[in-house]
């Protein structure tokens, strides 16, 4: 009987055994040194947190919170309320210190408001789009222009915030001053991106049946599979060809960290969502009907500054770059940069341009805040379970979600 | 395959051969049962009471099937009644969808084994005709036994249980469907592998550097077919199956779940949903009230 050898059993996969044996003693002592490395910086002490800028909670209701963050140095006359999506967390714009957004708009002396919109829970599954921009969103802005006795404020969206922000300053558009957007969906009729394709063709009233909320765990791992390749298999080996380096171990658990911190989308504003603009893309055509009103983009006269990523998978040029075109504003700018939709906030390379870049236009269209008069006070917000307290990012964060 | 019916190996031959050796194993064991006719060890007076009141469930137990049986139009006779004999025919009865299915099963994997003669890159599509077979012999044979009506005082809980089960079944269809169709561009890329490999050996020169590029070559190959798949309508199709059967299968197991809760102090979902509606609606009216 012949006698088995490495070339028979790998034969039927047609590779050589020599070239793999050859090439795993290459590897071999490589391989050991890198473990060895490896092993220490992973049992040793690792500085992964996320989101560490301190700030203070000036506003609460429900799980909706306002996040206070103060520069040190005052230099704009208005500050900046930013919204950021339903889907994962706010704190992607102060991943690290070193690539933090927030951290750059506080150096040039922005005072910045953002909302941290919490984790929903199931008593939340009945909240639409018009409770959170028309409550919570517009409670923030009144907190805001009340405690600053200002009638405007600038606001800031990112993607889904960026839409609720676009929402929000066409109903209220006395409420706003300057409006940013950053890589916001605002045309859902486009083919370029999967998760458009996917989205039309989801049963988004099934899901809230069964689910109540969309969890936040399944919009993930569709995001994952937009992109298997690289998001669930090349990223990990990439994590390994590098494990052996502090700084990069430090990076990827952190952005590990904020990419599966994901809290449920609450039911009713999901439904609408995926309904309203994937389906019937109602907010180009102003069809949009938001608590009884219809969202009527030509109200939107301010001056307006969208910034968009050429390379984003999840909100592709297609879509962010129709609103400009559609709305009147005569000072009003796109910006595409070179990156994706994560990218453009943490890449070191984005991060000389993005920030500086929202820096720069709204100084220039800071002006003079113009006082309140008494009889354009604003309201008093109506707020229920308000409270103020002062804690460093990771405790409070760990406070609210843990 | 059909040539092969009629024959020894054919599955009809085959399940009667096994059925004849049920009985004739059956038979004699059921002949030593205390009362049965010819039993070694026929129960008499001088026996314990212990095993005159065995003796007695027995006979009870005879007469009653054999009561059934003449009920539902058999011709066995309470008293001529041998459960034994019976056994090996409703055996048979509950076995042939059983049978029948397992062999559907077999002849899917065969026929696609004998058509796809390259063993190791047809393995995916062997694997998906025995999964499809399975689920069609489920449906075929066993789901109906799951909408059969039920009865009594019990029959909404069980239809409730075996709705559940039919939905799972249903779902673990559909992913298994899908997860086929999701693995396909793994398979195409580990192919172009394949053929990639002795081109990159006979080059011989630095080969740790050839094996990052062999990687690099496949995880862009792999990220290619992906991007075809993904968008192509099979993929959607069974996506959005999937996502259905999932709904579905949540759905009907909440329905199964109340039932479960409701003896215990726990609140369902459904009367926690109905709460936070009541919650939701008196919220907005108080704001309503407030802004005037």
């Amino acid at each position: 009987m012949k006698k088995m050898n490495w070339e028979d059993l790998l034969s039927p996969l047609n590779i050589s055994g020599n070239f793999l044996l050859a090439k795993m003693a290459m590897d071999t002592a490589k391989t050991a040194n890198r473990l060895r490395e490896a092993r220490n910086i992973l049992l040793g002490p690792l500085h992964t947190a996320i989101a560490e800028t301190p700030y203070e909670i000036e506003y609460q209701e429900d799980r909706v919170k306002l996040k206070h963050y103060k520069p040190a140095e005052l230099r704009f006359k208005t500050p900046l309320l930013i919204t950021y999506a339903l889907v994962n967390r706010e704190t992607m714009l102060d991943l690290q210190p070193d690539r933090s957004v927030l951290k750059g708009f506080l150096e040039a002396g922005l005072e910045v408001y953002m909302i941290d919109w919490g984790f929903p829970t199931r008593i939340d599954r009945y909240l639409t789009i018009d409770d959170h921009v028309n409550v919570y969103m517009d409670h923030a802005v009144e907190h805001i222009r009340k405690k600053h006795g200002i009638p405007q404020v600038n606001l800031m969206g990112i993607c889904m915030g960026g839409t609720f922000s676009i929402i929000y300053t066409a109903l209220h558009p006395e409420k706003i001053r300057n409006l940013v957007t950053t890589v916001t969906p605002v045309n859902f009729d486009t083919d370029e991106n999967l998760l458009n394709v996917w989205a039309r063709s989801i049963d988004a009233d099934g899901i809230v049946e069964a689910y109540g909320n969309m969890p936040g765990d399944l919009l993930n791992l569709g995001f994952l599979m937009l992109n298997p390749a690289r998001l669930i298999i090349d990223k990990y080996v990439g994590f390994l060809e590098n494990v052996h380096k502090k700084d990069f171990v430090e990076n990827f658990v952190r952005m590990e960290r904020w990419i599966f911190d994901s809290p449920d989308v609450p039911g009713e504003t999901f439904r609408q969502f995926i309904n309203d603009l994937y389906k019937r893309n109602l907010l180009v055509k102003n069809k949009l009907n938001i608590g009884g009103k219809i969202v009527d983009l030509r109200k939107i006269t301010m001056p307006v500054l969208n910034i968009y990523a050429r390379l984003d998978h999840l909100v592709p040029p297609s879509s962010s770059d129709k609103f400009i075109p559609l709305i009147p504003s005569r000072d009003k700018e796109d910006v595409a940069l070179d990156t994706g939709h994560i990218g453009i906030y943490v890449s070191s390379k984005t991060q000389k341009e993005f920030g500086p870049k929202i820096v720069r236009w709204l100084r220039d269209r800071d002006g003079e805040a113009v006082p309140v008069q008494a009889d354009a006070a604003p309201e008093k917000p109506k707020t229920r379970s308000r409270k103020k307290a002062t804690v460093p990012a990771m405790a409070a964060k760990n406070g609210m979600n843990g | 395959m059909g040539e092969d019916k009629g024959r020894t190996g054919s599955p009809e031959n085959l399940f009667s051969a096994w059925m004849k050796a049920g009985s004739d194993f059956w038979g004699p064991a059921a002949s030593l049962l205390p009362g049965a006719a010819g039993g070694p060890f026929p129960f008499s007076a001088n026996q314990s009471s212990e095993a005159a009141q065995a003796a007695d469930l027995w006979r009870t137990l005879y007469e009653t099937w054999g009561t059934f049986f003449s009920v539902t139009g058999r011709e066995s006779a309470p008293g001529n009644l041998q459960p034994a004999a019976i056994l090996p025919e409703l055996i048979m009865k509950i076995a042939q969808p059983f049978w029948a299915g397992y062999f559907l099963l077999q002849q899917g994997g065969e026929e696609k084994a004998e058509e796809k003669k390259e063993f190791v890159s047809n393995m995916g599509e062997i694997a998906r005709s025995i999964t499809r077979a399975w689920f069609e012999m489920y449906q075929k044979e066993l789901n109906q036994f799951l909408n059969i009506p039920q009865l009594g005082l019990t029959r909404f809980y069980q239809e409730r249980v075996n709705r559940t089960m039919e939905k799972f079944n249903k779902f673990q269809s559909e992913l298994s469907e899908f997860i086929h169709i999701f693995y396909t561009p793994l398979e195409r890329a580990f192919q172009a592998l394949q053929e990639e490999m002795p081109k990159i050996e006979k080059k011989g020169d630095n080969m740790a550097e050839e094996s990052k590029a062999l990687y690099q070559a496949w995880i862009g190959n792999l990220e290619k077919n992906y991007s075809g798949l993904l968008r192509s309508p099979d993929y959607l199709q069974s996506l959005e199956k999937t996502l259905k059967a999932l709904q579905d299968y949540r759905k009907t197991r909440q329905q199964f779940m109340i039932d479960i809760i409701q003896d215990l102090p726990i609140p369902t979902n459904k009367e926690m949903d109905e709460l936070y509606r009541e919650v939701y609606l008196l919220k907005k009216r108080v704001r309503e009230l407030e802004k005037r």
